[in-house]
């Protein structure tokens, strides 16, 4: 299928919508590939997923079509994305597609578009994000990273640290501070990068899943050319912002704790530890209860963003709830493994295999990423509580203990 | 949902609140709480006239014909303003139930007298603590020259109910009956509810019925129940979700006035956050009842299980929410006059209804297909 033939696409009925991406995915995606939630294609296989998406026009499903995109709408990308997931296809970090071509549709310049875009399409270029700092995590804002202006090149001063794929990418685009003045959100300033630029030292940090993903990025005096500033100086934070509707949904997705829960499903089934683990069955119980609720409740805000409505709110809901959903089931599988849940590897419980400690351990950092589960809480509590309108729905009872007496 | 129901949701909506506002306040739920009946006799007239017990009965007996869809309006204005009359258990069921039954001039009957709120009419078909289906049915019916006898007993039964639809087993098939409440043979042991009235465990003594009070048996009466079942758990689900978003409001609008240590409640984080828990379970009971609805609607193969969901749901975290209160309140939440506590009282009765939240999980883990994770 062709580019040309994705127009047809919007128009197909939502069920030959997800029956012609199965097909594609049944006859294209290599075995050794379909492994949902546990396995991350890098380098060359990455390239290679996004060649064989590229070639059977199922490459960026979100991006306008004058850009080589499907050019779907957001009911179709979430679709897209459902149908992937349910798959199980392993993900791609794709950083480039994902975060940083929004940001050049929305600010990017004509030439900073004609360049770049391209070639995120093909994965020729690979793409990071320098975001965190050491000092600078969950309070971003307060980055360090300087970039001062000499001549036709920022002078780039600093260090980025939880920098996925690092090692792997050829560029990354960064939020530096180009100013001391006003409030730290406004003196950053987003910039791209060559990562094979002089000055540039990439040191992987070893994780609890023993896979070197994410790197430390120390830039000493590093030159990146004024041209490659996108957006406004000292506009970084706001530029930075701009991303596709579908993506600040993804975060919120059933899909990880789905995954497991299925795994629990069949486990129960087969009989595993039925007589032994009396519990599992409430556990299983309580977790798929869990499951049908935040389905709900994603299919709820996936309405509302295909509707073009606001949803930011629930976007921090959905994240809180499904990947606090996602670590309980990632827990009950390690407790329903009894004894064996401490062992590393693929698992044999009864008939079933399964990457057990594996998953437990890859659901930790989905409470941290992305905006932690404490501060998804601050921004709910700031809906909540300071923009409440305090507008008393039921008329109070006339006497009551006089609160004011010490 | 089309224009039409929008339209019709909005009448309903500020009608319903200015009837309200007008009518009710925290005061009159302390006298509805002391009352035998557990209800205001004047308030379900009103409700009468307003249209609302006759929302779910069909246009030939009197009623608005309307769907589930706009009695959840209803549901929701209930939760929100502590509305304590027993509209679920003592006009939606019955209502609903009538309306799978096969037509006839007993049910028309019954249905006019749903309608014109003359009296609440309760259905009687539980029989053992946690029941979410007609097993077991023990109560028997049995034939006689002059009608039937009724034999057995049932459970949970609204105590005010002046006319009874009971559930029983005739000759190994399913049977409804009407039973008047004053029937000679039935008696009755009440327990009384926090909220006011009295939860009746009923006997029938071999209760002579006359034939016409059989409203319908076989094959069609399992149905039925989950029916109504079904519908009046979505109902009381989105007044549970109500009840539990007006104890919230309420803490959050003491918390914005209350200081202590120089500084507003409002702001210290471990307060903020434990609000925003309760949201987060508030935020999934109202997605869960609002799929209930639509797939009770579209008849899904999955509805029950969905109504089971959203029931369980909703009871828990308006139970959060009602505890959430008392202790976010300090002391006063303990208090009575203060009126916090309505919120659990109203939140522990409804939780607890036609099945509390593990009943129904159970329910929804046993109706539930595999092919939903499978797919």
């Amino acid at each position: 299928m062709t580019r040309s033939d994705t127009r047809d696409l919007e128009a197909l009925a939502d069920d030959e919508f997800r029956a012609r991406l199965r097909g594609f995915l049944e006859q294209h995606c290599p075995p050794a590939w379909r492994r949902p939630l546990t396995l991350r294609l890098r380098r060359e296989d990455e390239r290679r997923w996004v060649h064989i998406l590229l070639e059977h026009g199922w490459r960026c499903p979100g991006w306008p079509r004058e850009w080589g995109g499907m050019g779907l709408s957001v009911h179709k990308q979430l679709i897209y994305r459902e149908e992937m997931e349910r798959f199980g296809v392993a993900r791609i970090l794709d950083l480039g597609a994902i975060l940083l071509a929004p940001v050049l549709f929305k600010y990017g310049s004509e030439v900073q578009q004609r360049t770049y875009l391209p070639r995120i399409l093909d994965a020729e270029d690979l793409w990071c994000q320098g975001y965190s700092e050491p000092g600078s995590g969950s309070d971003l804002a307060s980055l360090r990273t300087s970039a001062v202006l000499d001549g036709e090149a920022f002078v780039v001063n600093g260090q980025k640290i939880w920098t996925s794929h690092a090692g792997d990418a050829s560029h990354i685009f960064l939020l530096v501070r180009t100013s001391m003045t006003g409030k730290p959100q406004e003196g950053i300033s987003f910039l791209l990068a060559r990562m094979d630029s002089p000055g540039i030292v990439v040191r992987p940090i070893a994780n609890l899943v023993s896979d070197d993903e994410f790197c430390e990025v120390f830039f000493d005096s590093v030159r990146v050319p004024a041209a490659n500033l996108v957006g406004q100086l000292n506009q970084g934070w706001t530029v930075a912002k701009a991303l596709l509707g579908v993506e600040r949904i993804s975060t919120g997705s059933p899909a990880p704790a789905r995954l497991v829960i299925g795994l629990m499903e069949q486990l129960h089934r087969l009989g595993w530890q039925r007589d032994a683990d009396p519990m599992l069955g409430d556990r299983l119980t309580r977790l798929r209860s869990d499951l049908h609720d935040l389905t709900a409740l994603y299919e709820e805000v996936c309405e509302s963003a295909s509707a073009g409505e606001p949803f930011d709110d629930d976007a921090s809901a959905l994240k809180l709830l499904a990947s606090e959903l996602f670590q309980r089931a990632a827990d009950a599988l390690v407790e329903s493994a009894g004894e064996l849940g401490s062992c590393e590897g693929t698992l044999r419980l009864g008939q079933i295999h399964a990457e057990v400690n594996r998953l437990a351990l890859l659901s930790r950092p989905s409470t941290i990423y992305g905006g932690s589960s404490e501060i998804q809480r601050n921004i709910l509590a700031r809906m909540l509580i300071d923009k409440a309108d305090g507008r008393e729905l039921l008329r109070p009872s006339p006497q009551g203990p006089n609160v004011n007496r010490s | 949902m089309s224009t039409s129901d929008d339209a019709i949701n909005v009448m309903l909506r500020d009608s319903a609140v200015s009837l309200l506002r007008a009518t009710h306040d925290a005061s009159r739920i302390a006298v509805v709480r002391g009352s035998e009946a557990g209800f205001d006799p004047e308030m379900w007239t009103r409700m009468a006239n307003a249209g609302w017990m006759g929302l779910r009965v069909a246009a030939d007996a009197g009623g608005a014909d309307l769907g589930l869809r706009q009695a959840v309006v209803l549901a929701d204005i209930f939760g929100a303003l502590l509305v304590p009359e027993p509209y679920a258990e003592a006009c939606l069921a019955p209502a609903v139930f009538l309306s799978t039954l096969p037509a006839s001039p007993a049910v028309a009957r019954l249905n006019r007298l749903v309608a014109t709120g003359e009296t609440p009419v309760a259905v009687a078909w539980q029989e053992q603590i946690g029941q979410t289906g007609v097993e077991p049915t023990a109560c028997r019916l049995t034939k006689t020259s002059e009608g039937f006898t009724l034999a057995g007993s049932k459970r949970f039964v609204c105590g005010a109910a002046g006319r009874l639809i009971v559930v029983a087993r005739w000759d190994g098939e399913l049977a409804v009956v009407e039973v008047p409440s004053e029937a000679g043979g039935l008696s009755r042991r009440g327990a009384r509810l926090a909220l006011g009235g009295e939860l009746h465990d009923l006997s029938f003594a071999d209760v002579a019925l006359p034939d016409r009070a059989l409203l319908a048996h076989g094959g069609v009466v399992e149905g039925a129940l989950q029916r109504m079942l079904d519908e009046v758990l979505i109902f009381v689900a989105a007044q549970l979700a109500a009840v539990g978003r007006g104890a919230l409001r309420t803490t959050i609008a003491y918390l914005r006035q209350r200081s202590q240590f120089g500084e507003n409640l409002s702001r210290f984080q471990s307060i903020r956050h434990r609000v925003v828990d309760v949201h987060l379970q508030l935020r999934l009971a109202e997605a869960s009842w609002r799929r209930a609805l639509r797939r009770a609607e579209l008849d899904a193969p999955d509805a029950s299980a969905a109504a089971s969901a959203a029931k369980a749901r909703a009871a828990d975290a308006a139970m959060l929410s009602a505890r959430s209160a008392i202790q976010l309140h300090g002391a006063m939440g303990f208090a009575e006059a203060t009126g916090i506590g309505q919120y659990y009282r109203a939140a522990s009765r409804l939780a607890a209804f036609f099945g509390n939240a593990d009943a129904h999980r159970r329910r929804f883990q046993s109706t539930w297909t595999h092919a939903e994770l499978a797919s």
